[in-house]
Parts: structure tokens; sequence; C-alpha cells
């Protein structure tokens, strides 16, 4: 695994790091909120954390591309007065952004994962 | 239409791109919703010295640009290849090489 | 489950920490080529310009024959009169360009050090533009693409070499970049490595994957599925979108570090350009 000196030396200190890291809470990799958490929101504030959600998947540029098209639906439903639907379509868009903001942070950590390594 | 004609051998090679929308006339304008009309090939021939080497009945199956290639015996150096299509609504396009 | 949890973190420290945590462009390539050399042992360096053509024989046997006819052939007719066309101004795109803009693609993208940003030779084509007083065009395909597919076409068979200045900012860039090559994204949670290294050679549905050493080479491209010529950046927006990924904008910063890692990568192979896929 230690190509050098420099290596060997990182591995260790990660090592350590990672101890002492240990010591301290963990964070779990799995989102944090279910679709039935929203069941006991308004529609209205519903309405808000989907798009805050979206925003903030956007801001990281991991939004997918599925996403935006629902929240327009959600939107046009809520507006024709279609509430049960529109509550639907914002809870989707609202999951799917916390997932990609999950993804974000991932990648952002683990990305180096998929570089070919040769033994 | 492009053609190329070319000596393998013993057989004339031939080998043609036909510029030709193949509209299935089963699509429709997304603007206007109205069906585009069909424009595909029905038929494509190739003779050398008065006899037909090749010979294909097209449909609205057949992609955009079709490309074909064929081989046949009886050509020689300097002889000319020459390729028709006609389309369903009766145009039709000629185009000849001589085989190298 | 904790000690579990630590044990995990423990180890994947250590995985990380045995890749270097400084970018060095140089093993990256070394690295990526001992990957390909092992994966598809039959193939030269050279042979990965022709992408899934040199790992695919029915594949290959299509192109050939496509290639009686190049698709692409059209398109640089058309941009070797728009590349010679002056604009309202007098002047022309040789003018913006080193060597009169002949035969050098291969020096794209570049580092522009005034500026600290990856500049593309579509970035440049419509830079060149603007500095003239000619309204910018849009990127990805039409004119644009077959400009550049002009310039790619005069520069076949020269090695690419991409370079990387003594700069921050630079490796900064080619870092951005290799991470966004590596990192997983959209709804179907692929990134560019999984398809294009790790199941390089695989079949995808209907398709089979190609290494992405070599990948621009190529490019811009005649493909059938646009029924034109485009740009590699029109195909990481559509890569981007397949994967269900809100694509980033043609020639944002983004993408611009992507293409900057993703040339480097093709260091020391021809240019083959412009081709033809499907």
């Amino acid at each position: 695994m230690a190509k050098n000196k420099f290596q060997l030396f990182m591995i260790v200190a990660t090592a350590l790091t990672m101890l002492t890291a240990c010591s301290e809470s963990d964070t779990t990799t799995e989102p944090t909120a279910t679709a039935n958490q929203n069941e006991a929101l308004d529609l209205d504030t519903l309405m808000q954390h989907a798009e805050e959600a979206r925003a903030e998947a956007n801001r990281l540029g991991f939004e997918w591309s599925v996403t935006a098209p629902l929240l327009e639906e959600a939107h046009a439903a809520y507006k024709a007065g279609n509430h049960e639907q529109a509550t639907a379509l914002f809870q989707e868009v609202k999951y799917q952004s916390m997932l990609a903001v999950e993804q974000a942070h991932y990648a952002n950590k683990h990305w180096q994962l998929l570089i070919p390594v040769n033994d | 239409m492009k053609i190329k004609a070319k000596m393998k051998r013993d057989m004339a090679v031939v080998k043609v791109l036909a510029k030709h929308p193949m509209e299935t006339g089963l699509r429709k304008d997304k603007k206007t919703n109205e069906v585009i009309p069909a424009k595909f090939i029905k038929e494509l021939v190739c003779t050398h010295n008065g006899n037909v080497v090749f010979h294909a009945d097209f449909g609205r199956a057949v992609s955009k640009n079709p490309y074909v290639s064929f081989s046949f015996a009886a050509g020689k150096k300097g002889d000319i290849v020459t390729m028709t299509w006609t389309d369903n609504t009766d145009e039709t396009l000629a185009v000849e090489a001589p085989i190298k | 489950m904790k000690g579990l949890t630590c044990l995990s973190a423990i180890l994947l420290g250590s995985l990380l920490a045995s890749a270097p945590s400084y970018a060095d462009p140089q093993s990256d390539n070394d690295d990526i080529r001992a990957f390909f050399q092992k994966r598809f042992p039959k193939l030269e360096l050279a042979d990965f310009s022709d992408g899934v053509y040199a790992i695919n024989q029915n594949a290959r046997e299509q192109w050939e024959e496509i290639e009686e006819f190049p698709p692409y052939e059209d398109a640089v007719d058309e941009g070797m009169v728009l590349f010679e066309t002056p604009f309202a101004n007098g002047k022309s795109y040789a003018s913006c360009f080193p060597n009169d803009g002949i035969g050098i693609k291969q020096d794209y993208p570049k580092f522009d050090t005034e500026t600290g940003q990856v500049i593309t030779i579509e970035y440049a084509i419509n830079h060149c533009r603007t500095s003239n007083d000619e309204a910018a065009l849009p990127y990805g395909q039409g004119e644009l693409a077959y400009v550049s597919a002009y310039m790619a076409s005069t520069s076949r068979d020269n090695i690419i070499n991409i370079t990387i200045p003594d700069d921050e900012r630079a490796l900064a860039a080619y870092e951005a970049g290799k991470k966004m090559f590596y990192e997983r994204r959209g709804q179907l949670n692929m990134a560019c490595a999984t398809c294009h290294i790790s199941s390089a050679g695989a079949q995808l549905r209907a398709e089979i994957t190609s290494p992405a050493l070599g990948h621009t080479t190529h490019f811009p491209a005649f493909r059938f599925a646009w029924d034109d010529m485009g740009t590699l950046q029109k195909r990481y927006a559509g890569c981007n979108t397949q994967v269900r990924a809100k694509p980033f904008a043609l020639q944002s910063e983004e993408y611009r570090n992507l293409e900057y890692f993703h040339t480097h990568m093709a260091n020391g192979l021809p240019i083959n350009g412009p081709g033809s896929r499907k």
C-alpha cells in the first residue's frame, strides 16, 4: 500500500486522526428524513422545504434532472387546487433533493474510491 | 447520393450512401401536431452493362441516409455502374461511377 | 455498531491515504494507462484513439464502412468556409490563434494564467468572435462545432499535449476536473468512471462503453444520435442527463475543468478528429 515514506507517513497520520475522530459522534450516511415525516407539515411549509432542498442540491451541483419537472407538476397541481397530488409531488421533490445533497457530501468524501488502483 | 466502385480481386465492390430523409409518415411535427408526410425510398437498382446487378425493395423501416454495400462478379476496371433510387413520391435519382 | 464504524473509518482513511493527497497529473496518467493496458492487453497506446472501435470488432467493421463516406465531411467543409470568412471588421479567426489556428487542437484545453481559467478551443472560438464584435455562437452544435471540426481536421495525427503550468490555480482546475470525473451523480448514481473506467468494454443496453483514455482525440464528433456535428461538452451534458443529473451549462467552469482533466489523460495519443460515432 505505501509506495514511499511520504505515503507511509500519511497512512499512519490518517489512522491516528481516524482513531481520534472515532471518539466523537459519528454521522450516518442515510438521509435523515423520510416521506412519512412530511405528513405533519402543512402544504405551504412542505412547498418551501421542497424549494429550499432543491436549491441546496443545485448549489452543490448535484441536482437530479428529474426533480425540476416534478416541481413544475407540483406547482401546477397546487394551483389547480389538487392538494393531495401537490403534497405527494412536493414530498418527492424534497426527498430527491435530500438524496442529492447526501450524494454531494458522499462524493466530497469518497470520490477517490473509483480511481483505478494497480497492485 | 454518393457512389464508389472498386475491384477487389475478381469481384467489383460497390458502396453507396443515399442521402434521403426516409421519413416514415408516422411522425408528427411537434409544433403543429401534423403528420410529417411519408417520403422513403422504395426501390434501389444498380445496373452494369445493361444488367441488373443489385435490386433492393426498401420501406419505411430503413433509416435515414441508407448505406448499401454489395459485390458482383461480372465487373471489370473501367466499367460504369449506375445506381438509381425511386421513392414513394415517385421521385428518382441516379448516380454512376467507373469501377476503379 | 460504533466499533465497527470506527474500524471502517480507519480502513477507509488508510485507503484514502494510499492515494496521493496532492495532485500529480503524471502519475494519474500512469495509473490509468496501467489499468487499461491490463484491461485491454492487445491494444497499443495510440489504438485508444479509436475508442470503442478499438475494442469491438463488429462496431469497428461498421465504422470502417461508413468512413468510406465520412459523415463529418460536410461539417468540416462548412467549418473551413466559416473559418476563412473574415469578420465584419476585416479580421478573421486566424488572428486569434497561434499558427493562424491551423494544427493547434492538440494543445487545447489550455490554462490561461492571466484570467486564471481553463480555455477550451470552443471557448476560444467564441472569445475570438466577441473580441471582434461578432455575436457569440451557441456552444454544442451547429456553426461553432463546424469551426471546431475544421480546426480538429487540420490537427489530425498531432500528438495531444496538455500542459499544466506551475500555478496552483491550474493544478486546482485539474483536480476539480478529476473529482468531477470520479464523482457519482444523478438519480442513477453513476460517475464518468463507472462506465468509462471500471466498466469500460461492458455492454450498456445496446452499446459498448468506451475507455475514457482516448475519448478526447476524436471530438468534435458527428454522432448519428444528434444527426449533426457536436462538441465534447455537448456529450458531457448528454451523459449527465442519461444518469439523470442536471447538466451544467456548456463551457461552464465545471465542464471546462472536466475537459482539462479528461484531455490531459490522453496526452501522447494522436488526434484523429473529427470522428463519427453512434
